[in-house]
């Protein structure tokens, strides 16, 4: 290539190099630099965060926590609904009192009377037949038809006996199911010809 | 009619010819047109061969005789590692004093005849750069374009074969080529003895020789057999000969116009179309940076939401753990509860029927328990006794069951009848207290067998 070769080259090329510099000085290289940086946050992100996977087996752990503690939410409401098995239902009382009366009589004790008492000196329903969470046991009663009432009563009976028949009554009493829990007995004064004497059982149910 | 792809202008101090020629690598004469002339200007002789008929080729050869060109040998050392420029440049200087020309002001045409030994053979053509320029501009104003110049000694045979041995006769050139060898020499064959080099050819046993002349002035009179240039027909023949030739562009000493410097127009326009493409270049590659920089956004923000997913969900976990954790803690609660007021509920249900047990057979044989009244939770028992410890002894036997079943066993009050003489019998009364039961202690039925006595209820 000779001279006048060389300077026509240079002529046309000059100025596309003058654009290509500016371009690469002013918007190219800062452009380049920001791709790099965002390519490079790119990477550092898929290092970090790595595959769809790992959200993934996140999210399924997150639905067997939630499954368990569910299960444990149920488990609660069941073991609450355990505690609220007594007092009996309102609706079984009669069948208390009258299995009670049939434990009375069969210990060949004569009921003179029973019923609601008058008065209920100190007899504030005791603590193990209270509901154990009432929040819970709230929540339960609405949502299960099948939930025992916790409204517990006071029944009284007055019945005629021996002390030896009273106190297998009030031992079978104790190794029965039935849903009854002695709050108190009065003993009479026993009569001077007789073994039997009066007695007056007050009960819960 | 369509431009003719090839025009040969053939110049001569008193001929001129212009043959056109259709394109391809046999190219066909299409129209040859020749006069006599007088012009000594080959510049002129040259336009006014272009226009000898219509429009010129697009591309032209002018094959003058007013080229000087001539066979020189060369040590290979001093021409070894040269390129085409180069080479074209030290062959002017050193056919300067040969030509008569200025090596300054020339233009070169060389072709090299052999590649090897310690002499190279180079054919030369050498004419005034300013001539071949002038030629250049004629032919460029005709719309053609001059493809080069040289002197027509050598190019071809009559015949259109390039190594028939031959002879040739110039008005200032004497070319003898034979198979794979040519030997010009820049002699007027007027002045000078070919006939030597006739018979020394003829040595050479070649057996038959072409004769060839431009024209008759430069053949001796006693020559015969000599073709002459000057017959139309012989004209035409050598023309399509020479056109074959420099279409195989063969090794020719063809002397090329000097490389013109741009038009401003055209190199305005070819910068322009530079810069256009270093532009589009430009607009490409910040394109092609911003949708990489686009997708590395857009997946970044993708994998940023992902994290904060998994962050999120992580969080939830946690949560979730601790609210499971709490609800596993209130139902080990609830169960310790319920466990403890199991062992409340089945004590208060015994503890009546063991107070009994307890009642008959731990009361002592002298202290008689006349009556039990319940208050509330709490019981009183009232009776009488013959001495007032009895009464203690009964109070100690029965809190030591009772208590683990909620009962209290106060000491017993004793009130002295003073019917006999020691004071009594006595009245006394024992108040059981309720108390609150410790669940793992508080079992339901103490063993009846561990209870015995003698006293008894009245």
């Amino acid at each position: 290539m000779n001279t006048q070769s060389r300077q026509t080259v240079l002529r046309i090329l000059l100025p596309a190099m003058a654009i290509g510099a500016l371009y690469i000085w002013a918007i190219g290289g800062p452009k380049n630099k920001e791709t790099v940086a965002a390519e490079k946050k790119l990477d550092r992100l898929a290092k970090q965060v790595g595959e769809d996977g790992e959200l993934i087996l996140v999210e399924r752990q997150l639905k067997r926590v939630k499954d368990r503690e569910q299960t444990l939410g149920q488990d609660e409401r069941l073991v609450v609904k355990e505690t609220m098995v007594r007092p009996a239902l309102e609706s079984t009382l009669p069948e208390v009192v009258r299995e009670l009366t049939a434990l009375i009589t069969k210990h060949d004790l004569i009921i003179t009377q029973d019923g609601k008492p008058d008065r209920t000196i100190g007899a504030t329903l005791p603590e193990y037949l209270m509901p154990i969470d009432v929040a819970i046991a709230r929540s339960v009663a609405k949502t299960d038809a099948d939930t025992p009432s916790t409204k517990a009563q006071l029944w009284q009976v007055e019945f005629v006996g021996t002390y030896d028949d009273v106190s297998r009554l009030m031992s079978a009493l104790a190794e029965s199911n039935l849903s009854v829990h002695p709050v108190s007995l009065n003993m009479a004064n026993a009569s001077v010809d007789s073994r039997e004497r009066g007695w007056t059982l007050l009960v819960w149910i | 009619m369509s431009q003719p792809a090839l025009s040969i202008l053939f110049i001569t101090p008193d001929r001129i010819a212009r043959a056109d020629f259709s394109g391809g690598s046999r190219p066909k004469l299409r129209d040859l047109w020749h006069e006599e002339t007088a012009a000594e200007d080959p510049i002129m002789a040259t336009e006014t061969a272009l226009y000898l008929g219509s429009k010129a080729g697009k591309k032209v050869y002018v094959l003058s005789t007013d080229v000087w060109t001539q066979t020189i040998e060369l040590p290979a050392r001093s021409v070894d590692g040269l390129d085409g420029e180069q080479l074209n440049q030290a062959l002017s200087f050193e056919i300067e004093p040969i030509s008569g020309i200025s090596s300054t002001d020339s233009l070169v045409g060389h072709a090299a005849l052999n590649k090897s030994g310690p002499q190279r053979r180079y054919w030369v053509s050498q004419s005034s750069a300013n001539e071949v320029n002038q030629i250049d501009d004629a032919i460029r104003r005709v719309g053609s374009k001059l493809a080069g110049v040289l002197h027509p000694a050598g190019l071809s045979s009559i015949g259109g074969k390039h190594d028939q041995a031959r002879i040739e006769l110039w008005q200032s050139t004497i070319a003898g080529i034979a198979p794979a060898d040519i030997d010009v020499a820049a002699t007027d064959p007027r002045l000078t003895d070919w006939q030597a080099s006739l018979h020394e050819w003829r040595g050479r046993q070649i057996s038959s020789f072409e004769k060839m002349a431009v024209s008759d002035a430069v053949v001796g009179q006693n020559e015969t057999d000599w073709k002459l240039l000057s017959d139309e027909s012989v004209l035409a023949q050598w023309l399509t000969g020479c056109a074959v030739a420099l279409t195989k562009s063969e090794s020719l000493p063809l002397i090329k116009p000097a490389q013109r410097a741009m038009a401003a127009k055209s190199l305005g326009v070819a910068t322009l179309l530079v810069c256009a493409a270093v532009i589009a270049t430009c607009i490409t590659h910040f394109l092609w940076l911003d949708a990489r920089r686009s997708q590395a956004d857009s997946l970044s923000k993708t994998l940023e939401d992902r994290a904060k997913k998994i962050q999120s969900t992580q969080k939830q976990i946690e949560a979730t753990r601790k609210k499971a954790k709490a609800t596993e803690d209130r139902i080990a609660a609830i169960r310790e509860k319920v466990e403890k007021r199991e062992a409340v509920r089945n004590a208060h249900r015994a503890r009546w029927s063991v107070l009994m047990d307890l009642l008959a057979t731990k009361s002592p044989v002298d202290l008689a328990v006349q009556n039990i009244e319940g208050r509330g939770y709490n019981a009183r028992i009232r009776g009488v006794c013959l001495r007032p410890e009895l009464a203690n002894e009964l109070a100690a036997s029965l809190n030591h069951e009772l208590i683990r079943l909620g009962w209290r066993v106060q000491p017993p009050t004793k009130e002295a009848l003073q019917l006999v003489g020691d004071g009594g019998p006595w009245n006394f009364e024992l108040t059981l207290e309720d108390v609150p039961i410790s669940g793992k202690s508080g079992h339901a039925s103490p063993s009846k067998d561990a209870v015995a006595g003698t006293g008894g209820v009245r």
